[in-house]
């Protein structure tokens, strides 16, 4: 307690030195959260498909096919996606899919109105990362604005499916139906707002009375794996090679796909682009956050040797009364712990107000682990280097001289 | 007196000092090369949208009403052939800009009949010659023949354009584009076509000062076209360019300028004796003062010199390899910003931080 004491009354009595230090210090913190948290926002979009994009494949879309079914002779134009899984049979190799479909709500009951059933492949949903409001993403997660709960279990074709999560409002949902030339990850989700004014206006455009968003559950493919005659098949599909093919068998699996009419993207140039897009924020600012912080740096420094230089005669009394110099050197270190302690509350309250008046999602950025992780090791590298040279500097000015040149 | 003043100072705590200068120069190294990444972030990208790349350039005139007065300003493909090359050059070898992808929509009267011709352009030059025939999506049989007269073509016809005899070596069905042909060399369009509209992309995403500068060239080139649509979103990115850099840059500088005003404090009350002697000397406190400032100011020169011949002759060639396209930020007007903003804020702060420590009586105790 007395090292705490002593600590305060030394960032009393420089008050106006340690202010301007924490105004660096939180500077530096807040402005690699901010950048962090981009980080994170982004990189939570590319996180579920990053191990299936970098496997050798492509996303492709089926456009429409002849049917054997006709009217007036004219044959019936059916979905690609429809049509796959028979031509997928004949492909050779280790082949493999996934994709996201959406299930028709009259096939679920709840107690209250059904909300959108969206089934997420299970290499894609265990990997999902959206932040959740309530519990967790074992089984289903639900979307915010729905009266279902975690807990609540809602029937599914004649499947039971518990909801484990519940997503926050301003959400991704995990979606596969756009395709074009230039997309990466950001394409396989669509933005998610209970109150979207946008969408309100094109429901109010397309004459539909309903202004406001269905929930939507996101369920893992293997919760329904009893319902794959419900499932039916997205015209979207990741088509990827678990084992690189040889050129024959990748020259005949094209030439089977090529004979469904599609249009396709490498898996490869989707991923390098989802990779510059989920770095991009943090490969621009982290230099100027790290000059920004070495600069910091050397006025934590100054402070810490001018606050020394100042308290000689303060150390020199606790000298005489008993104090070893380790016992000074402690009582400096309780002083800079003050001021890292008065940043980190900083940073905290800037990124809780940041988070509670929503500017998170216009500054895009998302807090998680990594966030405190970067901050408190940055607060420890401070700490541990500003301990080093205090040290130093307080082997420099002994007490004993000081008190010998005051003639004690 | 500031002379020997200094020189007794220097002598006296010559690590101190060494310190103060080398922290100076680094803090300054940083700003600089700060400069750079905040410019890099805003003109160097390393995926865009084609949309972000894109120019489109209208000789018809969208509004008109009139088919006269819609293609009023339109030019002839002999005159956009002719400029086509320089445009080339000056986006390529002036610029340093990659084109991606470059087409001109033309129309042609040929056997009483008007086609849509696109004019691709010089690089073809293996394709000098031949053409792709564009037919619309349902004039195809069921053997994929072409079944209207009036589009009666078929693989390895010749067809006179403008007096060339160019061959079909391929047919496309045509989704959206209009009926017509595709000259894969521009040297084989007909000089009399009317262009009402050419495009070309970048690979890389331009500079708000670079689309401007190819939208001068345009209007020099082609006789002032009707519209030139630039690729998105560049003003915005300029305007926070602007402000970025400016904020960011003032921020890092008066944190350095803080931080060396704090070590000259440093100097200064551990050799508050000198300062003592100066005053029972004579020396009032504003000839005191005066006397530091010269010295900071000394410093400041000292170590804005130094970061500058640094920085300028041998980290700059090193940022540049990792982080490419920093270049152009590094102007005098750049320096001399940094300059003058460094050293007023030096002795702005320092100013502050010297006043009580000068003005405190000379028996009082430290």
């Amino acid at each position: 307690m007395k090292y705490i004491k002593y600590g305060s009354m030394a960032f009393s009595r420089y008050l106006g030195m340690c202010i301007l230090i924490i105004i660096q210090l939180a500077t530096v913190t807040i402005a690699l959260n901010i950048s962090i948290g981009s980080f994170n926002s982004r990189n939570m979009l590319y996180a579920p498909y990053k191990d299936i994009l970098s496997k050798e494949g492509y996303f492709i879309i089926f456009d429409m096919v002849e049917g054997e079914e006709t009217i007036d002779g004219e044959p019936v134009m059916i979905h690609g996606g429809d049509v796959f899984k028979e031509r997928f049979e004949k492909l050779k190799g280790d082949v493999d899919y996934a994709e996201i479909c959406t299930l028709n709500d009259t096939l679920v009951s709840c107690k209250t109105d059904p909300p959108k059933i969206t089934v997420v492949d299970d290499r894609i949903y265990d990997k999902l990362c959206m932040p959740l409001s309530k519990g967790n993403y074992s089984s289903a997660v639900i979307t915010l604005n729905s009266s279902l709960a975690p807990g609540d279990v809602i029937k599914i074709g004649s499947t039971e499916v518990k909801i484990s999560g519940m997503l926050t409002d301003n959400t991704y949902i995990p979606t596969m139906n756009e395709y074009d030339i230039d997309m990466d990850c950001r394409s396989f989700y669509e933005k998610f707002k209970s109150d979207d004014v946008q969408f309100d206006q094109q429901m109010a455009a397309m004459g539909e009375a309903k202004t406001e968003r269905t929930p939507v559950l996101l369920v893992p493919l293997s919760a329904l794996k009893n319902e794959s005659n419900i499932i039916y098949g997205n015209d979207f599909k990741l088509l990827f090679y678990n084992t690189p093919p040889t050129e024959e068998i990748r020259e005949y699996n094209d030439r089977i796909l090529n004979e469904m009419p599609n249009s396709s993207i490498t898996l490869e140039e989707l991923n390098r682009r989802s990779g510059i897009y989920a770095r991009e924020n943090i490969v621009k600012t982290l230099p100027i956050i790290i000059c920004l912080g070495t600069i910091a740096m050397f006025g934590i420094l100054c402070c810490t040797c001018i606050m020394i230089a100042r308290s000689t005669k303060a150390n020199a009394v606790y000298y005489i009364s008993g104090a070893t110099l380790g016992d000074c050197i402690t009582i400096n270190a309780f002083t800079i712990l003050i001021i890292e302690a008065i940043c980190a509350a900083l940073t905290t309250a800037v990124l809780a107000t940041v988070r509670l008046t929503g500017m998170d999602t216009k500054l895009g950025m998302v807090v998680f682990k990594n966030n405190w992780l970067v901050t408190v090791g940055v607060f420890g590298a401070m700490f541990v280097i500003s301990a080093i040279v205090s040290a130093v500097t307080f082997k420099s000015r002994d007490p004993k001289q000081l008190l010998a040149q005051q003639g004690l | 007196m500031t002379y020997t003043y200094i020189k007794r100072a220097v002598e006296r705590r010559p690590c101190l000092y060494v310190l103060l200068i080398i922290m100076e120069i680094l803090s300054l190294i940083f700003v600089f090369f700060v400069a750079g990444i905040i410019y890099r972030s805003y003109t160097v990208f390393e995926s865009a949208k084609s949309d972000e790349r894109r120019f489109d350039v209208y000789f018809e005139n969208q509004q008109a009403e009139d088919p006269k007065d819609i293609l009023a300003n339109a030019i002839d493909s002999k005159t956009y052939v002719d400029n086509l090359p320089k445009l080339i050059d000056f986006i390529t070898n002036e610029l340093g800009y990659h084109i991606e992808l470059l087409s001109a929509n033309a129309f042609y009267d040929m056997d009483g009949e008007t086609y849509s011709i696109a004019i691709s352009d010089f690089s073809n030059i293996n394709e000098k010659g031949k053409i792709r025939y564009n037919y619309p999506n349902g004039y195809n049989d069921e053997h994929n023949n072409i079944n209207n007269s009036r589009f009666n073509y078929k693989i390895g016809d010749s067809v006179n354009i403008g007096g060339k005899e160019l061959v079909i070596d391929e047919i496309y069905k045509a989704e959206v584009s209009p009926t017509g042909f595709f000259i894969k060399y521009a040297g084989d369009a007909p000089d009399d076509a009317i262009i009402d509209k050419f495009l070309f992309q970048l690979k890389e995403k331009p500079t708000y000062n670079a689309a401007e500068a190819i939208k001068k060239k345009i209007n020099e080139l082609f006789k002032m076209p009707e519209s030139i649509s630039l690729p998105e979103g560049l003003e915005l990115l300029d305007e926070q360019l602007n402000r970025s850099q400016m904020v960011v840059s003032v921020i890092m500088i008066l944190f350095a300028a803080f931080n060396c005003s704090l070590f000259y404090h440093y100097i200064y009350i551990t050799n508050s004796e000198t300062l003592r002697i100066f005053r029972i000397c004579g020396a009032t406190s504003g000839k005191c003062r005066r006397l530091y400032f010269t010295e900071i100011l000394l410093h400041g020169v000292i170590s804005l010199a130094s970061a500058y011949l640094l920085y300028e002759h041998l980290l700059k060639k090193a940022a540049i390899k990792f982080f490419p396209g920093i270049e152009p930020i590094y102007t005098p007007k750049t320096y001399g910003f940094i300059a003058v903003t460094y050293i007023l804020l030096s002795l702005l702060v320092m100013f502050f931080c010297m006043s009580r420590f000068v003005d405190r009586p000379i028996a009082q105790k430290d």
